[in-house]
């Protein structure tokens, strides 16, 4: 078998654990393995998330059968990265996010770029979490995500890295801010980023589905890096002192 | 009636007596305190800022609900000749129009009551102690008080506008018919109509309208069943005309005085500040007196934490204040309008700076500049909602070496003081392909122009005030107008040397003075007035040659007034 697609589809008609038994029989190579990573990329282009996670959990199985545990592990998040796009309901978030917490500590070996996003991934979807989830679960939601990306370093990330890292930054912050929390607490979770935030000053930080969102995002930084993201002083000043 | 009358009743029965109005035209009135022959304030005196206040009431109309049209239709049309200019006579310096009413005890109001401005300065700034960053300012109160000699009373018979095509001279506009957002209160306050008139006729004035008898002359103590009514009646407060408060919200800019050269924080439309009669009244009005902080983006930038700012040190850069809203104005980054060819030559290394009063003073350097722009590139000051996490481009830093620019965007939020810059981005111009490449530290592999949507149209702007003042003749980088020649466009472009003039900005502070770019008449620059190339080509005008227009400037070109068959003025 040296199609992937027919592998693939041969793989989807057994079962998940068959699947993986099936793969590591058929001579698994690198280049089996590499195609199927890339039919998974194509099937996520193409919105046909239940191909992506097929092509991406045989792929996991082939890099695992050759011992290539960094593509196994890009397999893996990749698996993960397409059931956090599906998902749509708290449970849903919280199953991409458990499902990360093990690869997150399995992941001090791995690039630096597959462990940042790893962990980006896990706080992104405690950000969604902390939307779709019950109000009292709000805050804890938020918590983690912000506990997830305090723990990365977005000056070794590339630019797409970056992108979703600021992004959600942001939104973490912002939902923080709208819970109404006293200032004091408010603060000290700004002053915990603004390092962070200082280290992406005069980085291209571009969307491609919205480009207006570049320049706000940089302004956001900016703010966050100076500690004044949420504690507001409004630029407008007014008449202080009528001298005639 | 001959005599002076001193009451509504006699008023009444003056017009009374006036000869009836001819079938198809309509009466409407006017009240002066002094005789002069009645003619729009803006064919008495140059209209300040006539350009900046059009652009940026339309702005306002666009954020209003009435849509910018791409194309000049009749809606359009109406819009630059009719409602524009109300809105110049009725908030800012005045119009072409002539101001008139329905409503004589309207007239009387004006003409018993007397206009002057009085300046009140004071400091703007943080709340709380006296802070750096204070700022002084200058307010120019409008104040109306009980006119004591005899005042005019006019009457005109005068066509209405059928609301299609252009306004006629002598054509009445009946501002309650006229399309909404226009209705403000303040019109409908004063039943306020405006009458067209042309300089080229009658000296400007409307004589000729005037209903025989009038005027009539009308003076203090009045007596009337209905007392005259208080200013803040005949100008609603801008708490609930929204049009005032649009035009009074806009921050306040720092502007050279005359006298010093020091800069003075004002307003940058020239609204008139109605100073009402009652203290509520004036706090709406004092209410919107604010500044946008940073006033200086050159010296907030030189301060705070570096690592925010990455980029060279700032005061190496000469900083100029674009007065102006020109993003609205000039072609969009992607537009083929643009010749980049042109667009990245002719610029000066330094160029003559001058004092307020115009005389030369020095010269400031041009391959490194950080351009501020203007707080009028923003049309929704008054709307406080809309305030909030939007950001824009308050500047651009270029840094020009050799044949490449580095680039830096400077943002902000408009609800936080804090800056951002963002960059660098390298430009240069690709000979081949007629256009920009760029790249980044990051990316240095040169891309197209067009993948780069953020920084082009700021660039392009910087570029163009940087050859509008260099004294450099140039042939400006768009056309200034095109029209479609069947098997090609005639173009027609502007020349520019030096029409941009930098004027020397001291620093209330002291200690980071700057440059505003004026014209030669030391109004804010908007656009060059002078010379033109006249042109044919079958290209759009990004893919014309940039030298062999350079070779026509050469060549036909000349900044005195000698004639060209291919120069136009």
């Amino acid at each position: 078998m040296t199609n992937a697609e027919e592998l693939l589809q041969l793989a989807c008609q057994r079962d998940p654990a068959a699947l993986e038994q099936f793969a590591k029989t058929v001579t698994p190579s690198r280049a089996l393995g590499d195609e199927l990573s890339q039919l998974g990329d194509r099937a996520l282009e193409s919105g046909d998330l239940k191909k992506g996670t097929s092509a991406y959990r045989l792929a996991t199985s082939v890099f695992d059968a050759i011992g290539d545990g960094n593509e196994a592990a890009r397999g893996r998040f990749m698996v993960l990265q397409v059931a956090f796009m599906a998902a749509q309901t708290e449970d849903q978030y919280r199953f991409v996010y458990d499902q990360s917490r093990p690869q997150i500590e399995r992941s001090e070996a791995l690039p630096y770029a597959l462990r940042f996003n790893l962990i980006a991934l896990a706080a992104d979807a405690a950000f969604w979490a902390s939307t779709v989830g019950s109000a009292e679960a709000k805050l804890g939601w938020i918590a983690r995500s912000l506990d997830d990306l305090a723990t990365l370093d977005p000056a070794q990330a590339d630019d797409s890295s970056v992108a979703r890292y600021a992004s959600l930054l942001i939104a973490d912050l912002q939902a923080l801010r709208d819970l109404g929390l006293d200032q004091a607490t408010l603060d000290q979770a700004e002053v915990r980023f603004s390092k962070a935030a200082a280290s992406l000053a005069g980085r291209q930080i571009q969307y491609q589905a919205d480009p207006e969102k570049g320049p706000a995002v940089v302004a956001a930084l900016a703010r966050i890096a100076a500690g004044q993201f949420l504690g507001k002083r409004s630029p407008l000043f007014g008449r202080k002192d009528a001298s005639s | 009636m001959t005599g002076v009358i001193r009451s509504a009743d006699d008023l009444d029965t003056a017009l009374a007596a006036l000869p009836p109005c001819p079938p198809g035209k309509v009466r409407v009135y006017r009240g002066q305190t002094h005789n002069y022959a009645p003619m729009p304030s803006g064919l008495r005196r140059r209209l300040d800022r006539d350009a900046i206040w059009k652009v940026y009431s339309r702005n306002l109309a666009d954020a209003a609900g009435v849509p910018l049209s791409e194309q000049m239709d009749s809606a359009e049309l109406a819009m630059w000749y009719v409602w524009l200019p109300m809105l110049a006579q009725h908030y800012g310096a005045g119009s072409n129009y002539l101001d008139v009413t329905h409503s004589s005890a309207q007239a009387v109001w004006f003409a018993l009551n007397a206009a002057a401005f009085h300046p009140e300065k004071s400091i703007l700034g943080p709340p709380g102690p006296p802070s750096p960053e204070d700022l002084p300012s200058t307010v120019e109160w409008l104040e109306y008080s009980p006119f004591e000699e005899t005042a005019y009373f006019y009457a005109f018979d005068v066509p209405a506008w059928s609301m299609q095509d252009f306004p006629a001279r002598g054509d009445l506009v009946d501002l309650a018919q006229g399309p909404q957002p226009f209705r403000s209160p303040r019109v409908l306050a004063q039943q306020a109509c405006l009458i067209r008139a042309d300089q080229e006729k009658e000296n400007g004035t409307l004589n000729d309208f005037l209903v025989a008898g009038t005027p009539l002359q009308i003076a203090r103590p009045w007596t009337s069943s209905m007392p005259l009514p208080s200013v803040d009646d005949v100008f609603p407060s801008p708490a609930v005309d929204s049009w005032f408060n649009r035009f009074l919200s806009v921050p306040m800019i720092l502007v050279p005085e005359t006298d010093t050269g020091t800069a003075t924080l004002r307003r940058p439309l020239p609204v008139m500040a109605i100073r009402g009669a009652t203290p509520k009244y004036n706090g709406a009005v004092t209410a919107t007196e604010s500044y946008f902080a940073p006033a200086l983006l050159h010296k907030a930038l030189r301060g705070g934490p570096e690592s925010s700012h990455a980029m060279p040190d700032v005061r190496n850069a000469t900083p100029i204040l674009i007065e102006a809203p020109v993003f609205v104005a000039l072609p969009a980054a992607d537009s083929d309008r643009w010749n980049h060819d042109l667009l990245h030559r002719g610029i000066d290394d330094r160029v003559p700076f001058f004092d307020v009063n115009g005389k030369e003073c020095g010269l400031a350097g041009l391959r490194d500049t950080l351009f501020q722009f203007s707080t009028l590139e923003v049309s929704s000051w008054s709307e406080s909602s809309r305030r909030d996490g939007t950001p824009f481009t308050r500047g651009i830093r270029v840094i020009r070496d050799s044949d490449e620019f580095t680039v830096y965007l400077i943002l902000q939020e408009s609800s936080s003081a804090t800056l951002a810059a963002a960059g660098a981005v390298r430009f240069r111009f690709d000979a081949t392909a007629r256009r920009f490449v760029w790249s980044t530290p990051s990316a240095p592999t040169w891309k197209p122009f067009k993948e780069l949507d953020l920084f082009g149209k700021p660039f392009f702007v910087a570029l163009h005030f940087l050859r509008v003042i260099s004294t450099t003749p140039n042939a400006q980088a768009f056309p200034s107008l095109f029209t479609d020649a069947g098997n090609g466009y005639n173009y027609i472009v502007r020349i520019t040397a030096g029409d941009g003039r930098l004027i020397h900005v001291a620093d209330p502070h002291g200690d980071a003075d700057a440059f505003v770019v004026r014209s030669v008449d030391g109004e804010p620059f908007t656009h060059a007035t002078g010379g033109a190339l006249q042109f044919q080509s079958e290209l759009a005008f990004a893919d014309v040659s940039g030298e062999a227009i350079r070779d026509a400037i050469a060549t036909e070109w000349r900044p005195a007034v000698t004639s060209s068959p291919q120069r136009t003025e």
